[in-house]
């Protein structure tokens, strides 16, 4: 097990109330694995993925544990964060426009990681940069590598963010979306870099919410909803029969599968009542639901926060 | 009810005439009342551009532009506004589209300021009620600024606002590419119950081949300013090399990316560098040939 974020818990007060982001999240991460972490827009994903890197705002209150070989990352100091942030542990940010500096060359930024954790030697590192932009297809190098983020397409900007990612050799990468609003060649082109990246060993972490982006590589998926983990499966036996009812809806929705929206449910769902939190868009619903469940084991380690697979309940 | 004949525009960013860029070369597009044509291609090839036109936003370098049998050539001024109200767009950040300073409902009203003869005060409001039922608001929701709404309900405030004034042609420029999946299909559902209750010819930008394929009736691949493939059923038999490219991707990423081979040769096929068919024909570029239900850009295929 590489990472093991147990009952994590971020929270942001704004104005009145608190915005629950992340709130309780249990999950082991092995090492060399590929896992999805899916769910809607403000599902929490993002904030979950910022927290194992230690890159959270200052305004949320973060509770919980998150060991990496051992150390919790939470406890752990800036400089010592410094140390595996970007080095061991590499984020690709989404938005791929707005995660770049306008003012700094692509090569520079890609060789920033290696500067700070590796290499000091200017001449090395160029040489590594020229590398990683032929690996990422940003051909030719020597011609892109002094090239400002205003002269590339957005699928040059991604990619040029996975280089930057791997820059500094990371034992995990973790990718904020790194197909959204891409064309279908540079989709192509970050899942043949992402499935490299895996066949060599990198733990990657994919947040995302293109289901047929996952369907084909990733080990296992876990689906997020309103800050929890509603359902962990592996990747085969979440897309030929999704056990949670939030996960069959992502599922229905999906073009191929007939586009059947989740139905929407009122304001009040987002209040936090100690139910189900789903419930008001479940079809499913039983008076049970009012009280939340918890995340249910299954033998071959899959798991799923739903009423309906409590075996207790029907041993009793 | 729309149609666009050898449409072609050309961009150069200096007065030399040399970085000129073809964006969009050759183009005949034709879309009926309550059709949907869906256009797929790369970024860069030329979708948006096309929309522009259709749009008469920017004028085309050469090629004509007909809207409900009347060509839109030489129009000036007042003919040309009355057009435009029934050309609308749905474009992919609605975020940028909306004044971030005016209320949701202040923008959805913006099309009734432009045309003011159509609607006044009383009768504005009582409309702009039943466009925020129609497209699924709260009234509560269009009282807010912008910011204050997800992507999701932004975008169906900018539906809101495109058929204030019931157009007969829509754009949509990938409206869902930013969406999670289940928002993406009820705001598909929304799009697709309107355009029945309004009979407008629409036209779907996407990357998404699946989504592609669950609303168009028709399909037309774009690749480097031309369509290279249009018809029925383009992505299940797809017959142009590119398209066949782009069906077999799949998500996969088991395939290497494609580099091209060479040097552009200039005249030939837009696709000679990538194509792995090409022969000698291909360094003259091809016309569009039609078989049947399809129209392929392409020397080597026949439809037998």
């Amino acid at each position: 097990m590489i990472l093991d974020v147990q009952q994590l818990y971020v929270h942001f007060p704004v104005s009145s109330t608190v915005i629950r982001a992340v709130d309780g999240v249990d999950i082991n991460i092995e090492q060399s694995e590929t896992l999805a972490i899916i769910g809607e827009s403000g599902s929490g994903k993002s904030v979950l993925g910022l927290a194992l890197l230690g890159l959270l705002p200052a305004n949320c209150t973060v509770n919980g544990v998150i060991r990496y070989h051992g150390n919790n990352l939470l406890t752990l100091s800036e400089n010592e964060l410094e140390m595996i942030r970007g080095r061991k542990i590499a984020w690709v940010p989404q938005n791929p426009t707005g995660a770049m500096n306008p003012s700094m060359t692509v090569g520079n930024q890609i060789g920033e990681p290696i500067s700070l954790h590796i290499e000091k030697n200017k001449t090395k590192i160029r040489k590594k940069v020229l590398e990683l932009l032929q690996f990422v297809r940003i051909i030719p190098p020597e011609e892109r590598i002094d090239s400002y983020p205003y002269s590339f397409s957005g699928g040059m900007l991604q990619r040029s963010l996975v280089a930057m990612g791997i820059s500094g050799h990371p034992e995990v990468l973790v990718a904020d979306e790194p197909t959204k609003g891409i064309d279908i060649m540079n989709k192509q082109a970050i899942t043949y870099l992402l499935r490299v990246l895996r066949e060599e060993g990198i733990t990657l972490i994919i947040i995302t919410h293109d289901l047929p982006f996952v369907q084909n590589f990733a080990d296992r998926i876990a689906v997020m909803y309103s800050g929890r983990i509603v359902e962990i499966r592996g990747r085969q036996e979440f897309f030929d029969g999704p056990l949670h009812p939030y996960s069959r809806g992502l599922l229905r929705s999906l073009p191929e599968n007939g586009l059947h929206p989740i139905p929407s449910g009122t304001e009040d769902s987002e209040e936090n009542d100690g139910g189900c939190r789903f419930r008001v868009r479940c079809t499913f619903a039983i008076e049970r639901c009012r009280i939340e469940p918890p995340l249910i084991p299954f033998p071959d380690g899959s798991a799923v926060r739903c009423w309906l697979y409590d075996r207790r309940e029907k041993v009793a | 009810m729309i149609e666009g004949r050898d449409l072609t525009k050309i961009f150069s960013p200096d007065s030399t005439g040399k970085n000129r860029i073809i964006a969009v070369d050759n183009v005949n597009i034709r879309i009926e009342a309550g059709e949907t044509l869906t256009l797929v291609g790369e970024s860069g090839c030329g979708k948006s551009t096309l929309s522009r036109l259709l749009l008469l936003l920017i004028p085309p370098t050469r090629g004509e532009i007909f809207f409900e049998g009347q060509a839109l050539k030489g129009l000036k001024g007042k003919e040309l506004h009355s057009i435009r109200k029934k050309i609308q767009i749905e474009p992919q950040q609605p975020e940028s589209s909306l004044n971030p300073r005016w209320k949701i409902a202040y923008s959805i009203c913006e099309p009734f300021r432009i045309h003011p003869d159509l609607l006044r005060g009383r009768q504005i409001e009582e409309e702009l009620k039943r466009l925020i039922g129609l497209v699924g608001l709260e009234p509560e929701q269009a009282a807010r600024y912008p910011h204050q709404l997800s992507g999701g309900e932004l975008q169906r405030a900018v539906i809101a606002r495109a058929i204030a004034l019931e157009p007969a042609f829509l754009i949509c420029d990938e409206p869902t590419s930013m969406l999670d999946v289940s928002t993406q299909a009820s705001i598909i559902h929304l799009l697709k119950t309107l355009q029945k209750d309004l009979r407008c010819a629409l036209l779907f930008i996407t990357h998404d081949q699946g989504l592609a394929h669950a609303i168009g009736d028709r399909t037309a691949v774009m690749f480097a300013g031309q369509i290279v493939e249009e018809g029925r059923g383009v992505l299940d038999r797809p017959y142009h090399p590119f398209t066949r490219r782009i069906t077999s991707i799949s998500d996969s990423g088991s395939l290497q990316p494609s580099e091209p081979q060479g040097k552009k040769i200039p005249g030939s096929c837009v696709y000679y560098q990538f194509c792995p068919k090409k022969t000698e024909k291909c360094l003259h570029s091809p016309e569009m040939m039609e078989y049947e239900d399809r129209r392929v850009r392409c020397h080597n295929f026949s439809s037998a």
